[in-house]
């Protein structure tokens, strides 16, 4: 039943979200659509990475893979976006094997310590390595948009684009969501509780949390090409710590327990973003202060929130009637 | 090529110092409260900004006192100051979250960029300079060394020494160190785990703050430089193990001489990236580092 529910809810999601462009239709409106497309991907899927207890500092580097990958294949060997973007997310996936079946095996903080070193590694290295081939600290200029097929035409700021990465971003989500429900998503959990009581009854962790990881940099990896193609211009500043941050915050603020908290938390905080466009000097200051407060008083998220405040109110409720009984006894 | 050797070894020394000060304060807190303090590097930083403000433009500026007693007394008055603010911080934030792991790192990150962009707001974003509280030169061998970073080496070592007497000699270094092996025994034994934790995360926001001050005369300071010495950090406990003060120490300085020779012969990106295969190559090798204990 529940299932069924989630189903339903995430239907009625987007068709919301695929009539909303009809409405609005000024140029502004379809941007802030695809960047919540993409920060929806990369949110979910760090989410994803998280289910099996790895937070992933390098996110957004692993989406900085994808995002070179597709775009110096496009724009040097002449390739096409849709051969490109999954040969770029192919890459950012085995560079996720390779650097998951080291650093996965570890317990403890190693993991976190070393994605945060990672995402920084990427960035020196796309801005001061093979400075001809990635252009340096300036980053690839003019990423063409998706060549189009019969009649639809991907131009970037078209409806077409919109509305291609909206379908990706439905496929990707639904095709999560799925894969979450199955018997692996039990063992996502079981490996969370306990990865001690998990070993025990037989499951190969290494083996789920660096096919896991795989899977979620797969994601980063799409995410990074399209964002490219988008914005029509990649630098090596776009995939830093922040942008791994934000989306920490996005999966923090919407809690572990339901893919559709993280769906409604990106489309809050897009939101958030785009009224505080103007005040950008403030964004991390406000991403860090989200960030403690809803980890003091609603740690498990904008679908904990209700549940909290629920439980606040009883147990003032509840001390209350104490003082009561004792002012009276 | 003419290569200056004993320079290279001094440069090495120099930020080995700084970088081991910095990694002791973040293994401190680990050990404690198995917290990973990602604020750590703006602890650094904010050191560095009350080098500035209290030492150059009020102790220098306003009062007129001879640098070298200016620099003295801001050393103590920024060790107290960030070691409140430290103490405070635990209370007020980090408290829910001791042992933790998960929580901590993720209310840490929030606190960081808090104060990273609170300083870029306050102190503006511009790099700010300090004139050297030691002036002159001396020279050792073939190389020559400014006095202001032959302090950063001697001032290092002597708050590295404090901390070890301090650890070692008193009451509360040995609850410390009990925790960091048990805590329930010692809890069980009667130390007071909360005061610790809280004392443990002052000492560690200390010794980044008196590093930062010891490094602005020598280099410069702008709200930004945190998260680049947090990596260092890192790197250093990872080499080094977790919770351990004298693998931090090997690391801290092996991390240094890294940096000074491969900025010399090849240049700083690709020092960085030699450090990152270290750190790879440890993992594999070894993961618990070069004396962390295994975790069980």
């Amino acid at each position: 039943m529940q299932k069924f529910k989630n189903i339903q809810f995430g239907l009625y999601f987007s068709i919301i979200f695929f009539i909303l462009p009809l409405i609005f239709r000024s140029n502004y409106s379809k941007y802030t659509l695809v960047w919540f497309c993409i920060y929806c991907m990369l949110a979910v899927s760090l989410r994803f990475i998280m289910l099996v207890g790895a937070v992933n500092f390098a996110h957004a580097g692993f989406m900085g893979i994808g995002a070179y990958v597709s775009a110096v294949l496009m724009m040097r060997l002449g390739l096409s976006f849709w051969i490109t973007f999954i040969l770029g997310a192919l890459v950012s996936a085995i560079f996720a094997a390779f650097f998951g079946i080291i650093t996965l095996r570890l317990k403890g903080a190693y993991f976190f310590l070393v994605s945060f070193a990672l995402v920084e590694i990427i960035r020196v290295f796309f801005s001061s390595y093979f400075v001809d081939i990635f252009g340096g600290v300036n980053g690839l200029i003019g990423v063409p948009p998706p060549n189009g097929i019969l009649w639809l035409h991907f131009d970037a700021g078209s409806l077409g684009l919109l509305y291609l990465i909206g379908v990706i971003t439905v496929l990707v989500l639904f095709s999560v969501y799925l894969f979450e429900k199955s018997y692996w998503g039990k063992v996502f959990n079981c490996i969370n509780e306990s990865d001690n009581l998990a070993q025990s009854i037989g499951i190969n962790i290494l083996k789920y949390k660096v096919i896991v990881f795989i899977i979620g940099c797969f994601i980063a990896g799409v995410a990074g090409s399209l964002y490219g193609c988008t914005n029509g211009v990649i630098t090596p500043d776009d995939f830093t710590y922040e942008l791994s941050l934000f989306l920490l915050v996005c999966v923090v603020l919407g809690g572990m327990e339901n893919i559709l908290g993280t769906v409604l938390s990106v489309s809050l905080l897009v939101v958030i973003r785009e009224l505080f466009r103007s005040a950008a000097y403030f964004e991390p200051i406000i991403w860090g202060l989200s960030l403690i407060l809803i980890l003091l008083f609603a740690p498990r998220g904008l679908f904990g929130l209700g549940t909290n405040i629920f439980w606040i109110a009883k147990s003032t409720f509840r001390s209350l009637r104490k003082k009561e009984i004792n002012a009276e006894g | 090529m003419d290569v200056n050797w004993v320079q290279l070894i001094l440069n090495g020394f120099q930020s080995g110092a700084i970088y081991t000060l910095v990694a002791l304060g973040l293994t401190l807190i680990f050990s404690i409260m198995y917290v990973v303090n990602f604020a750590h590097g703006e602890m650094y930083m904010l050191g560095g900004f009350a080098g500035y403000f209290i030492f150059y433009q009020f102790f220098i500026n306003k009062l007129g006192l001879p640098l070298t007693l200016g620099y003295i007394i801001c050393f103590i008055i920024v060790a107290i100051i960030l070691g409140l603010f430290g103490f405070l911080l635990e209370k007020a934030i980090f408290r829910p979250f001791r042992g933790d792991l998960l929580g901590g790192l993720l209310i840490s990150v929030g606190l960081g960029e808090i104060l990273m962009m609170g300083a870029a707001l306050c102190f503006g974003p511009e790099t700010k300079g300090v004139p050297p509280a030691f002036a002159g030169k001396v020279s050792v061998l073939s190389a020559s060394l400014s006095n202001q970073r032959l302090a950063v080496i001697f001032g290092g070592g002597l708050v590295m020494l404090g901390l070890y007497l301090f650890l070692v000699r008193t009451k509360a270094g040995l609850a410390m160190r009990a925790i960091a092996q048990d805590k329930e025994a010692a809890e069980s034994l009667g130390i007071n785990y909360g005061f610790t934790s809280s004392l443990g995360f002052a000492i560690g926001c200390a010794l980044a703050g008196v590093a930062g001050l010891l490094v602005v005369p020598a280099t410069y300071i702008d709200p930004f430089v945190g998260s680049g010495y947090l990596m260092k950090a890192f790197i250093i406990i990872i080499i080094g193990g977790m919770g351990s003060l004298t693998g931090c120490i090997l690391g801290g300085f092996m991390v240094g001489f890294i940096e000074s020779f491969s900025s010399f012969f090849i240049n700083i990106q690709t020092g960085t990236i030699i450090l990152f295969v270290l750190v790879i190559i440890f993992l594999v090798l070894r993961p618990r580092g070069l004396f962390g204990r295994a975790e069980v």
